[in-house]
């Protein structure tokens, strides 16, 4: 076939499912929610990338405006910080919304190698579907945020409040958005498939997944050992305002190096405590949950890695407050600035922390729906199934929140020396915000509920 | 003794016009024995299976389950899902037509998995579950997970896992449906014979008039009813599968 004759398969493909009473490429107990939740998620990242985007632009206009002034010049900066901690919580929720448009196109896609299509087409036919759903996130997520400008202009910085027209983007720019979230789905969506073989009497996993390495864990130890080296440098630098651009940019860059390495290392603790698991366990849940854990630690921490890297930022952050109280009796305004963008940037990534996690939990579930069904007809309660889930979630959230709030401490610790002792007020956001942020994740998990009763359902597939 | 015990069992799919009955008034009683459910793709023979088994519950008729241990029959059609899933992790063991054996697990901790469902300690259910595996002709094989296991192996564990908890009931979905006819052969055997071994009865749901070859009775259903039932002479059956095919 050609790709014209690839496009048309496609074309009649996709006429065919959004007609009435069409199931959702045959996943169980799938209908057509995961759609809903795939084009929410693209929507949600389409939104935050936006947001950011826009806010990023109308602090380097401001800044424009007054060339001489350096607080001005650091708020570009100071977004740019905004920016790299979001990136990688929009990037995950991206994946994760194209992942689950893979996931549930497994049956329909070996049917389709069933009558004829080569892998190539089948590949191309799951590009198309993920960027199909991929654009109508999107677009639904540029009128969301086209709408909520109003209530972003409300928000005060240097003193006054945005302009509407401060936060849009021009339609260039909405474009280049869009065609990132774009981009973040194809290449996800090709990631996926990588990882499976679509032969025409099934979909397999190509190979078992590979066992982490422990030098996954360098980078960490090099990162540790250059902050060790600086740390005294650097805390010489924060009383010096001479200086403050210079000490932005160093610690973008340990933000930015960190995020990298707490991704790299991730994985790796939670294969670790799977493993651990696996020996104590003494219920089947837990043992369910353990074997999960070790045999798919990447999958694991992309559920809750979002949560983490909020936890991280909300660490790094908990410094702020007692900047901004200091020992000057006039606080700095750029400070109080500092407190506000840390809170906005600390609600855009809860909420992407949980939207990413909802999502891949979904996906993950109609991965498994085989094994769930086969396991309650064998007589495994749904009740079973629900708490392997939930020791699922918990145990990583648990291993990755505190990996996060250890790594952020020490990160901070430098800073502590200097500020006076009323940072507690900081360190209470920091509890709460990682309190809330596990709440977060724990409700987006168990809205996967249903999927997971319905994956399990007792009604036979067939009548023969 | 009659272990299940089926009357006027009916399914309907839809409603309306476009309502299709699946199964029409069936009644069947099933001994310890090997009983094959034959029939057409859409005669409802696994729709059958499914409501012996107390997966699926019939929109009428009763299905009373009596399991040799206890002699006290359960109606397992009066049962709540929670309920009907409780008793086939005790007494019926299921199979399906390829494994389903959780991939994350190695085998033995597959096997182990309805025991400790039902509260055996982690220690002893692991034990009976590599016993099980190696009367099974898989000594050797216990940490291996089903990418690791060919076909037939992995179907072999499939049988361990029903049958570990000692059930009443062993039901199995064209259990030999993705082997080739050697193995699958292998398999039946092993199916067969095991579940001879612990006393219970095997219902198989299959279009293959081999594989019913190795049940001692064969029911033939269309159009959602038993229409027809052969037995088998006992030399022929159980046993002495071989020679009935």
């Amino acid at each position: 076939m050609s790709a014209a004759v690839t496009m048309r398969v496609w074309l009649s493909l996709a006429r065919h499912r959004s007609a009435p009473g069409s199931a959702s490429g045959g996943a169980p107990g799938g209908g057509r929610l995961p759609s809903v939740l795939a084009v929410v998620a693209f929507a949600a990242a389409t939104w935050a990338a936006l947001t950011v985007a826009g806010g990023t632009a109308a602090f380097v206009a401001r800044a424009q405006g007054v060339p001489l002034d350096d607080d001005a010049r650091a708020y570009p900066v100071l977004a740019a910080v905004s920016c790299v901690l979001l990136a990688v919580p929009v990037w995950t929720l991206g994946a994760a919304a194209a992942r689950l448009t893979v996931a549930r196109r497994n049956l329909r896609l070996a049917r389709l190698r069933l009558v004829g299509a080569t892998a190539g087409q089948v590949t191309v036919l799951a590009l198309l579907d993920a960027a199909l759903e991929a654009l109508a996130g999107a677009a639904a997520g540029a009128v969301g945020w086209l709408a909520s400008v109003p209530l972003l202009a409300r928000v005060n910085f240097q003193g006054r409040p945005f302009g509407a027209s401060e936060l849009l983007l021009p339609a260039w720019g909405v474009a280049a958005t869009v065609a990132a979230v774009l981009l973040i789905a194809l290449l996800s969506c090709a990631g996926s498939l990588r990882k499976v073989a679509v032969t025409p009497l099934g979909v397999v996993r190509r190979v078992t997944p590979p066992h982490l390495r422990l030098v996954r864990a360098l980078p960490l130890v090099v990162l540790a050992g250059g902050f060790a080296l600086g740390f005294n440098r650097l805390a010489g630098l924060l009383g010096d305002s001479g200086h403050r651009l210079l000490l932005i940019g160093v610690v973008l860059g340990f933000v930015g190096g960190a995020f990298a390495v707490y991704n790299l290392v991730g994985p790796l603790l939670v294969g670790l405590v799977g493993r651990l698991l696996v020996r104590a366990a003494r219920t089947p849940a837990t043992l369910l949950a353990a074997r999960r854990l070790v045999d798919d630690p990447r999958s694991a921490w992309r559920g809750v890695g979002g949560i983490a890297l909020v936890t991280f930022v909300a660490g790094l952050l908990s410094i702020v407050p007692g900047i901004e109280s200091g020992e000057d009796p006039h606080p700095d305004p750029i400070a109080t600035d500092i407190g506000t963008g840390a809170l906005a940037t600390l609600a855009i990534a809860a909420l992407m922390a949980a939207v990413s996690t909802g999502v891949t939990q979904a996906a993950r579930v109609l991965d498994q729906a085989p094994q769930y069904r086969a396991l309650h007809r064998g007589g495994v309660d749904v009740a079973v199934l629900h708490a392997a889930r939930s020791r699922e979630t918990w145990l990583p959230l648990a291993v990755t929140v505190g990996g996060a709030g250890v790594s952020a401490l020490v990160l901070i610790s430098p800073f502590l020396t200097v500020l006076r002792a009323d940072a507690v007020r900081g360190v209470g956001v920091f509890v709460v915000t990682a309190v809330g942020g596990a709440a977060l994740v724990l409700v987006a998990s168990r809205a996967g509920r249903p999927l997971v009763t319905a994956a399990a359902g007792t009604r036979p597939p067939s009548r023969s | 003794m009659t272990i299940l015990a089926a009357r006027g069992l009916t399914v309907v799919y839809g409603s309306g016009p476009s309502a299709t009955r699946a199964l029409d008034r069936v009644d069947l009683d099933v001994g310890a024995e090997s009983l094959a459910i034959m029939g057409p793709s859409g005669s409802g023979k696994t729709t059958l299976l499914h409501c012996l088994a107390g997966i699926v519950r019939p929109d009428a008729g009763t299905v009373v389950l009596t399991p040799p241990r206890t002699g006290a029959g359960v109606e397992v059609t009066a049962l709540r899902d929670a309920e009907r899933t409780r008793l086939r992790r005790s007494t019926v063991g299921v199979v399906f037509q390829s494994g389903e054996l959780l991939e994350e697990l190695p085998a033995v901790e597959n096997v182990a998995l309805p025991l400790m469902l039902a509260g055996v300690p982690r220690p002893a259910a692991t034990a009976a579950a590599a016993g099980m595996l190696a009367r099974l002709g898989l000594a050797g094989l216990e940490r291996r997970r089903s990418g690791e296991l060919s076909g037939g192996q992995a179907q072999r564990v499939a049988i361990a896992r029903a049958l570990v908890a000692s059930p009443a009931v062993v039901v199995a979905d064209e259990p030999t449906g993705a082997l080739d006819q050697a193995t699958g052969g292998e398999v039946l055997q092993v199916l067969v014979e095991a579940t001879r071994a612990v006393g219970a009865a095997l219902v198989v749901v299959t279009h293959d008039p081999v594989v019913a070859g190795w049940c001692g009775r064969t029911v033939l259903m269309r159009d959602g009813r038993v229409v027809d039932e052969f037995l088998r002479p006992a030399s022929s059956t159980v046993g002495s599968a071989g020679s009935a095919r």
